[in-house]
């Protein structure tokens, strides 16, 4: 077995046998991170919260067959605020559940990486009510399913923005909305998240447009990963 | 390969958490070489346990009738619910002989990317039993993780326009560990929680 280090995000945790757990983890330079932490239900382990989700860590890791094994683990951020607030919490379990969706086990992807550490930052310190839907944009757009935002995806006409299908490609003008009409506020907004302007999309405040984009965005989220995410639909959490 | 009876039993035996086919083999192969009346008395052990046992209606603790012994125990202090994860969780607070009041069992904790919500936990039966009861105090000692966290959050939230004074269990380092390994989080915790020593 080799050892090899790394900056990794804890996205989900599983119990294994007696005092064990399994690892979910985003790392930096290696991707999706499967790993086993020896001991660290008994209340004398060495690793502690440190291997709870929406920890950042530094690692090091045996490199497995199938599963790695931490070796050690350093907090980098604990997200403390984030752990503290339950509406917060709901949106950091949707990030982190989409995001162990998407990732590949072994398929090194800093970008995203990056991507979910700044969404966390950002949650922790100011928790804007944009922020689930863009980043779910964002998220999206950098595993390829960036949908068409400036022309119909039926017609190709650019005229008007009135519908959205995210199944069919993206934007629909207002001939081919049918019934899947969306206000040209929250086409907007999908836009500006995948150009990149989220700090101007942050500041949006609390309005339908919010969550119009955030209904949106799982909708989109829930055709390429065939299911619904359970941390949303538990989200009675959230109240 | 085997006869089936006994590869019933291994299959059966499979079944049991962290046991693999190997083990359910060895587990198997064991009991039919030990004396017969130590295999039948593990048989017994098991359809009594199995028959006998019930959720107790008031706490959800695991009972042999309708209600536990510690929810009929009238010398217990009737004020004060502790309420745990798991059965199991109940008898590492009783070993402490510190706390003397009821209890009050969630059989799980809310775990959103499980799709655990309320309805899956017995958030519902804890606040009918603060109506009917006169409890004045709620300790939640749900485990110190994410999910336990989140779960003590919500029900005090819950709470928060009963009256009912709620408390969290305290966090902190386990005693006879170095102070140099533990993390951020618990010994932040632990800083905070600190109180006065000395005369």
């Amino acid at each position: 077995m080799t050892l090899y280090r790394d900056s990794a995000v804890v996205l989900r945790t599983w119990k294994l046998g007696e005092s064990d757990r399994i690892v979910s983890m985003l790392g930096e330079n290696s991707g999706k991170i499967r790993a086993v932490v020896k001991g660290v239900r008994k209340t004398k382990s060495r690793f502690g919260s440190r291997l709870e989700p929406l920890s950042l860590v530094s690692l090091l890791c045996w490199k497995g067959r199938e599963l790695d094994v931490v070796s050690q683990a350093e907090t980098i951020e604990l997200f403390r605020e984030t752990r503290e607030d339950l509406d917060r919490l709901y949106k950091a379990n949707v990030i982190l559940e989409a995001t162990e969706q998407v990732a590949q086990d072994g398929y090194p992807d800093p970008e995203l990486f990056r991507l979910v550490v700044r969404v966390l930052r950002v949650l922790e310190s100011d928790n804007p009510q944009m922020l689930l839907g863009s980043f779910i944009w964002k998220l999206l757009s950098l595993q390829g399913y960036r949908p068409q935002m400036t022309v119909c995806v039926v017609c190709g006409s650019g005229s008007s923005r009135a519908g959205f299908d995210f199944a069919a490609g993206g934007m629909l003008c207002d001939e081919h909305s049918g019934g899947k009409r969306s206000s040209p506020e929250a086409l907007d907004v999908i836009s500006r998240s995948l150009d990149g302007q989220l700090a101007q999309v942050l500041r949006i405040e609390n309005s339908p447009v919010v969550s119009e984009t955030e209904v949106l965005a799982l909708q989109a989220l829930e055709v390429v990963l065939e299911r619904s995410l359970r941390s949303v639909r538990s989200s009675i959490i959230r109240h | 390969m085997y006869t089936q009876s006994v590869q019933a039993l291994i299959d059966e035996l499979g079944k049991l958490p962290g046991i693999g086919p190997k083990s359910a083999q060895r587990v198997a192969f064991y009991l039919l070489k030990i004396d017969k009346t130590d295999a039948l008395r593990l048989a017994d052990a098991i359809t009594l346990a199995r028959m006998n046992s019930t959720w107790c209606r008031t706490c959800f603790n695991i009972s042999d009738s309708e209600t536990c012994d510690i929810c009929l125990d009238l010398k217990r202090d009737q004020s004060t619910i502790c309420v745990v994860e798991e059965p199991k969780d109940i008898v590492a607070i009783e070993k402490t002989r510190e706390y003397k009041g009821l209890y009050h069992v969630l059989q799980g904790c809310l775990n959103p990317m499980d799709g655990v919500g309320p309805e899956q936990i017995r958030v519902r039966e804890l606040l009918t039993r603060l109506g009917n009861e006169t409890i004045k105090e709620v300790i939640l000692c749900t485990n110190p993780n994410l999910e336990g966290e989140a779960t003590a959050m919500y029900i005090s939230r819950l709470l928060a326009s009963t009256g009912i004074s709620v408390t969290r269990i305290a966090s902190g380092l386990p005693v006879g560990g170095d102070l140099e390994y533990a993390d951020e989080l618990t010994l932040g915790r632990a800083l905070e929680g600190r109180r006065p020593v000395g005369p």
